[in-house]
């Protein structure tokens, strides 16, 4: 999960990581006011939504003057905005972070990361001149609850030809950047760029930290911060109910019991020259609940052309979900061409007991036919 | 012979204690493992279908000489049940949590490096020798006996792959799955060089994604491998990062499947 630039910054002031001076607003008349009271000589106004791409989308502004920072704040406040052109992407801007201007001397981009393969935390000195997608020129390795070393840090400091002047405040911050990877449980956390300032002092300009929401019962805090972060709104109510849907481009819907069929069931259909829409999880242990909601779903999605639902292994021993799921197929096959395809064990039983609808759905005895129903529903025998 | 785990392997249970984990051990049971011990917090000298339970997996190993545990645990304390499992010294830690904190799973994969227990998770829904023994909570019915390996990170499509194995007259050696989290311990590349030396194995097919991390060790294996191997690996709902690591699959000379529905039909196809 990734958190707004306003969430990482406190986190990490928290552990010993500064910032220049800034205030969130959420108002023009706020932005004004956030001005007036920091009186820098010069300030950025930064609209607040995550991911990348927000200079190209005219969410950073500098301005002098405190009408100027109204203007701008109000340029961004309520716009739709997101990393990509797609609307689906967009999200509405709520807060501006309005913050000095810092005295820079030198950027340095440093990045703190989990390897996946060693198990080990790696602290990333990008190259002086190189921006964040520029590999790293230089690399230390530590084991995350023991934060790296000093002399890593001074290693470190060294490959970035960071000077005295700077050196102890650096690999200050490189230490207690190492120590809040594991105290926030981040999957990552860079620091782009970190400003080294004519008064000595390292501060970072634009943090980017993704925490592991996998920890979050281990922080109360961070919990929080979900709330403030955008997705999907299909994404999210289907987290809400147990369920997992991944947007695509096309109009079959892909349902399953795992969320690898549903992919494979995306498989199958373009196979057979259909474009998928999307894939819902029902996730293995289905209940009533999740099939109800994962109905309404799929009742408010309208530009659908058909439905696919692959359902591995029913278990009828459970009764309540089998049902829901019986009814659930009936009522979208009133309004949608679906096609039922049942593997695993039991088939043969869950088939029969599915087909007891009176009227509806299309029940395909291979997947192939499943996708070939699904992608040419027109063309199909009813 | 089979990989990892076969009907004289001896297997203990941890976390009995947890929701869902008694139906897990019966169906294990059931399906011929040779389950001889449990292990739960505050349910020592218990029993529980006959099974001895202990306190600590170290009772279980000098009590009942087990070599191989099933962790089912809440993903707070799977790291401190996988780690348990290796100080105790066993051959074998199959971990069904999925979910666990990324730098828990960092910690389980650093402290069990090098030494002799294999770590098969976590988010793993276990390793299946069919008529032998199930170590996690796949469905054993779904497996027949056969010469065919499998290596999936994901149940559905494992499970999936071995019906339609099964219905193709082909069956399963060992199923293995890797279990889909980002830090796990048994790496896709270890998995296919275990069925590599395998005598029992006449193919091997690969179920699922395979990150971009682990796919240049897969592709050395492969091509390293005597051993015929067949891929499917989700295309449509996957980012590039996928198509370029199927090209590098394929290249390497494994049988890439599109469809699906095809899987059995291909590894009967690369064994004709």
């Amino acid at each position: 999960m990734l958190i707004h630039e306003f969430q990482a910054r406190r986190l990490l002031f928290e552990e010993g990581i500064d910032s220049p001076r800034g205030r969130v607003a959420e108002s023009p008349g706020e932005a004004e006011t956030a001005f007036l009271d920091l009186a820098p000589p010069a300030a950025y106004v930064k609209g607040q939504r995550v991911g990348p791409g927000r200079s190209a989308s005219g969410l950073v502004a500098k301005a002098e003057h405190a009408h100027e920072i109204r203007e701008a704040a109000a340029k961004m406040l309520g716009k739709w905005d997101g990393p990509s052109s797609r609307s689906e992407d967009a999200v509405y801007v709520d807060r501006v972070l309005v913050v000095e201007e810092a005295p820079v001397s030198r950027e340095v981009h440093v990045r703190a990361r989990v390897e996946r393969s060693s198990g080990e935390v790696l602290v990333e000195v990008l190259g002086a001149e190189a921006g964040p997608a520029a590999g790293p020129a230089a690399v230390e390795a530590y084991v995350p609850l023991e934060g790296l070393r000093p002399f890593q840090a001074r290693k470190l400091a060294a490959a970035a030809e960071v000077g005295p002047e700077h050196g102890p405040e650096f690999c200050r911050v490189l230490v207690a950047l190492s120590r809040a990877v594991a105290r926030l449980d981040a999957e990552s956390v860079e620091l782009h760029p970190l400003a080294l300032t004519e008064d000595g002092r390292a501060l970072v300009l634009d943090p980017k930290v993704t925490i592991d929401d996998r920890a979050a019962f281990r922080h109360a805090e961070i919990r929080r911060f979900s709330d403030g972060v955008e997705e999907d709104m299909r994404v999210l109510r289907a987290k809400r109910s147990g369920l997992r849907f991944v947007p695509l481009e096309g109009d079959v819907a892909c349902v399953a019991t795992e969320a690898d069929l549903a992919a494979a069931a995306a498989d199958a259909v373009t196979v057979a020259g259909g474009e998928p829409a999307f894939l819902l999880e029902l996730g293995g242990a289905v209940g009533p609940t999740q099939v109800a909601e994962a109905s309404r779903m799929l009742a408010g999605e309208t530009a659908l052309k058909s439905v696919l639902v692959w359902i591995y292994g029913l278990d009828l021993s459970a009764v309540s979900s089998a049902n829901a799921l019986r009814a659930a197929i009936e009522g979208l096959s009133v309004e949608l061409p679906v096609a039922v395809y049942v593997s695993g064990p039991g088939r043969n039983e869950g088939l029969e007991f599915l087909s007891e609808a009176p009227a509806g759905p299309e029940f395909c005895g291979t997947l192939s036919e499943a996708a070939r129903f699904t992608a040419r529903p027109m063309e199909s025998p009813q | 012979m089979s990989i990892l785990a076969g009907r004289p392997t001896r297997v203990v249970f941890q976390g009995l204690a947890d929701p869902g984990a008694e139906t897990a051990a019966r169906r294990m049971i059931a399906a011929g493992t040779g389950l001889l011990a449990a292990v739960a917090e505050g349910m020592g000298g218990e029993e529980f279908e006959g099974i001895a339970v202990f306190e600590t997996v170290s009772e279980a190993v000098r009590e009942k000489g087990v070599t191989a545990s099933v962790v089912y645990a809440e993903a707070s304390a799977a790291a401190d049940a996988v780690l348990e499992a290796a100080d105790a010294g066993l051959d074998l830690v199959v971990c069904t949590t999925p979910g666990v904190p990324l730098l828990d799973a960092a910690e389980m994969k650093r402290e069990l490096a090098g030494g002799r227990t294999r770590l098969v998770g976590p988010g793993s829904s276990g390793v299946v020798t069919p008529g032998e023994c199930m170590l996690g909570e796949l469905k054993p019915e779904a497996f027949a006996p056969g010469r065919i390996g499998q290596v999936g990170s994901g149940p559905g499509l494992m499970l999936e792959a071995a019906w339609q194995l099964r219905a193709a007259g082909l069956g399963t050696s060992t199923a293995i799955d890797l279990g889909g989290e980002p830090v796990r311990g048994l790496a896709p590349a270890e998995a296919l060089s275990l069925f590599r030396a395998d005598s029992d194995t006449d193919a091997i097919l690969l179920t699922g994604a395979i990150d971009v991390h682990d796919v240049d060790d897969c592709a050395r294996v492969i091509a390293a491998t005597g051993k015929l191997i067949a891929a499917y690996m989700p295309v449509t709902a996957s980012g590039e990062a996928a198509g370029v690591c199927r090209s590098r699959i394929a290249s390497a000379g494994a049988a890439l499947i599109d469809d699906p529905a095809a899987m059995a039909r291909t590894v009967a196809e690369i064994l004709a």
